[in-house]
């Protein structure tokens, strides 16, 4: 076998343990769970900032905001599924040699599933996601008409943070998310991942 | 009372008186008269009458010991003269240079099984002048077959050889025109003028090579003559020095020299460090990748005969050659002293006029007058108009080309002369001229009215008719040029290719830049460029902009990583005229 076989059959490895230990964490959480169940339906939105791990793109369009609205259905003893849009992220700049008029766009859909521990009043949680990630680069010159950066990529995502309930079923959210969003649409690969750092407010629906 | 015998003195008397008077005009008539004084003809050098004679036939084997294809010719100028030339010392020059680090090389050739040595040695200096601005391929095969004197292609030559082809306009040749060794075409398009070579003389001691350094470093290349002998050669170290051995005459290219190289690399340590390095013909597989190193206390190298930078025009410019020396400078004549006259009579074929003279001069330091008389009467070179006067010196020798200061207007029919009055100092043979010599040069023709030599100027001999035909054949070495001024490309071209970054993506720049060729005598209008695809056949070339004549530089953006252009610019002038050339890739 050559080394690229290897490193396939290395890769694989990695994956199967990580999806194991995910499964086992969320069979952990629903099997015990040392909290009052959590709401039927949940509606919220995250603001906040986020940074990009490509330090060039960091160079020329920087670290921007970010918004996540979304939506979380309560399965079972704390545990949830939800999907959101995160938008926000939207640059404009001068680049390259003769400082030509520029702009960067990344939005995304995502769907989770997630894990929240209600103690009294704060509750931490726990998600993991799949996202679907547009990017789009647009370049005010007649030169590189020939390249189009307006892609997608879909990618993992976890998330972890704590709600606050200061009155029934509203509550105040931080967390802290991380997407790794590695994209090559043509020879240079770009880091577009990064963290995402939020705050918000959202209403649990009790049905 | 008158004696006698008076009558008989008075007759006697008288006759001695006749007689006398007689004997002191005939006398006096051959010394001073009009009568023009023979030349006398520049004897020629030992080697040339040795191969002439077919006394030596081991020195001018067509293959080396090794079985190497050779192919030089001795010149027939004696250059003893130079035997006692003062070390010239030019402290400038570095103590190691190499024409392959420079660019200014083209690649190693492969002259076969051929004595054609000395075309690809000529080609190579030639190749090496015009580069890296332009990339030239000249066709040794047209050289060799087209060089006019008495043998075949593959029978060997001389730079004195090479030189009359390329003055007289027979080339250079694209070798895609006339390819080594198979010619396919009758009709050849000359794609270069060369009016100037420039004659470096024969090395009068080991040491004395600044000459040959700073010519190198000046033009190019530099062809050299050798004697060549395994024996003497060490192919471990590519390290070559003949002391002792007169045998396989061979033409090459000095491309560089190290002072510094080291002694004990040669078979044989010569007395000192130091070396030529040398370009040979023999393609890549033999020395170091083609390239070898001579001693500079080897005995033959570049001693012997002339070596030559040659150098060329674009053939945008000039469009009318006059002459009559197609074979060039075979001999050389003289009156005795280092200062002679000698002219030639044309009849002007069109209204282009004359802009330019050229000739040889062989001495170390020569001055020249040069003067133009048009209308001028039959055999009477300095009769008509003085049109033209010009003076100057040139401090080597060589094949040069004078540009007149002023263009003489001529309509077709015209009779007129080019006479110079040179001085050779040191050398009593100052007329350079076209000789018939058996078994060498003796397609050489002429005809009265044509050329004409002269003592002082004032009383001149036509070679055609004089001296009882002995140089009924011979023309002096005189052209003249009409037309217009040379028309040439742009100079310092130069790529360099500029990543754009977009981070996703990298926009790929060439940026070229170039300057106004300031020998340009006529206004530059504009420039135009051209791209092809690399590799691409020069038909592929598309015009891709005209520009501003003030504006020098270009950025061919939107290319990819893989995307690769040779460019070429041209300069038009105010006469509609564009100019060969100038090209460069990545």
């Amino acid at each position: 076998m050559n080394w690229e076989g290897k490193v396939s059959l290395q890769r694989s490895a990695i994956k199967e343990k990580t999806m194991k230990k995910v499964i086992f964490l969320l069979t952990f959480l629903i099997l015990f769970p040392a909290g009052q169940y959590a709401s039927d339906l949940e509606v919220g939105a995250i603001f906040g900032s986020r940074t990009v791990n490509d330090s060039e793109i960091k160079n020329t369009y920087g670290n921007g905001t970010f918004f996540f609205p979304y939506l979380a259905l309560n399965l079972w003893k704390g545990l949830f599924v939800g999907a959101g849009y995160e938008g926000g992220y939207s640059k404009e700049t001068k680049i390259g040699l003769y400082e030509e008029s520029s702009t960067l766009k990344v939005i995304g859909i995502e769907f989770f599933i997630g894990y929240e521990l209600k103690i009294k009043v704060i509750s931490p949680f726990i998600k993991v996601g799949y996202g679907s990630f547009s990017y789009k680069q647009t370049i005010q010159s007649l030169y590189v008409k020939d390249y189009k950066v307006d892609d997608k990529k879909t990618t993992l995502t976890i998330d972890g943070g704590v709600k606050f309930y200061p009155v029934k079923n509203l509550f105040l959210a931080a967390e802290v998310k991380y997407v790794p969003l590695k994209v090559k649409p043509y020879e240079e690969e770009v880091d577009l991942g990064g963290l995402r750092y939020g705050g918000g407010i959202g209403f649990a629906f009790n049905f | 009372m008158m004696n006698k015998h008076f009558p008989l003195k008075f007759i006697f008397f008288s006759f001695l008186v006749i007689s006398t008077v007689l004997a002191a005009a005939i006398f006096t008539s051959s010394i001073f008269g009009d009568k023009e004084e023979r030349p006398i003809l520049s004897p020629p050098s030992e080697e040339f009458i040795k191969y002439l004679e077919k006394l030596e036939p081991q020195k001018w084997p067509k293959y080396s010991d090794d079985g190497y294809p050779l192919g030089l010719i001795p010149s027939p100028h004696d250059l003893s003269y130079f035997k006692d030339l003062p070390t010239v010392k030019i402290e400038a020059l570095p103590a190691s240079y190499d024409l392959r680090t420079t660019g200014k090389l083209t690649p190693i050739r492969n002259q076969g099984r051929c004595g054609s040595c000395w075309a690809f040695a000529t080609y190579s200096s030639l190749e090496s002048f015009l580069r890296p601005s332009e990339n030239w391929d000249f066709s040794e095969q047209n050289l060799i077959d087209h060089h006019g004197f008495d043998w075949g292609p593959c029978e060997g030559g001389n730079t004195d050889i090479s030189t009359a082809y390329l003055a007289r306009w027979s080339g250079p040749i694209h070798e895609e025109d006339d390819p080594y060794i198979y010619a396919t075409l009758n009709e050849f398009t000359v794609r270069k003028h060369v009016q100037d070579v420039i004659f470096i003389p024969p090395r009068s001691s080991s040491l004395n090579n600044d000459l040959l350094k700073q010519a190198v470093m000046t033009y190019g290349a530099v062809y050299a003559s050798m004697y060549y002998k395994s024996t003497y050669y060490n192919s471990s170290t590519y390290a070559y020095y003949n002391w002792s051995e007169k045998v396989g005459a061979h033409g090459v290219d000095i491309i560089g020299w190290d002072d510094n190289f080291d002694k004990n690399k040669f078979t044989t340590p010569p007395p000192g460090n130091g070396a030529f390095i040398v370009k040979n013909s023999w393609g890549m597989n033999w020395g170091e990748s083609g390239y070898f190193y001579v001693s500079y206390y080897d005995e033959f190298f570049a001693r012997r005969e002339f070596s030559a930078a040659f150098k060329a025009e674009p053939a945008v410019g000039y469009t009318i050659i006059y002459q009559y020396d197609p074979l060039g400078w075979v001999t050389s004549l003289g009156y005795g002293s280092d200062t002679g006259w000698f002219s030639n009579i044309f009849t002007a074929t069109a209204f282009d006029p004359l802009l330019a003279v050229s000739f040889y001069a062989a001495g170390s330091l020569n001055t020249y007058e040069i003067y133009i008389y048009t209308d001028v009467n039959p055999d009477q070179p300095r009769s008509g108009t003085l049109a033209n006067l010009e003076s100057g010196s040139l401090n080597s020798p060589g094949y040069y080309t004078i540009p007149l200061k002023v263009g003489i207007a001529l309509r077709p029919g015209q009779k007129f002369s080019v006479i110079v009055k040179q001085k050779t100092t040191n050398y009593n043979y100052p007329i350079p001229f076209e000789y018939p010599l058996k078994d060498y040069s003796s397609q050489a023709t002429a005809h009265a009215g044509e050329s004409f030599i002269s003592s002082n100027g004032n009383t001149w001999s036509d070679l055609h008719t004089s001296w009882s035909g002995q140089y009924a054949n011979s023309n002096v070495c005189l052209k003249a040029f009409a037309g217009l001024p040379p028309l040439y490309p742009p100079t310092n071209f130069v790529l360099q290719r500029l990543e754009n970054n977009f981070i996703f993506f990298k926009e790929y720049i060439d940026n070229l830049s170039w300057e106004a060729n300031p020998k340009n005598r006529t206004k530059i209008l504009k420039y135009k460029f051209y791209r092809k695809t690399k590799g691409a056949a020069d038909l592929a070339y598309q015009l891709v902009s005209e520009l501003a004549a003030n504006v020098f530089v270009s950025y061919q953006r939107g290319l990819k990583k893989d995307q690769f252009y040779t460019y070429r610019i041209t300069a038009v002038d105010e006469l509609g005229r564009e100019s060969e050339p100038s090209e460069i890739g990545n």
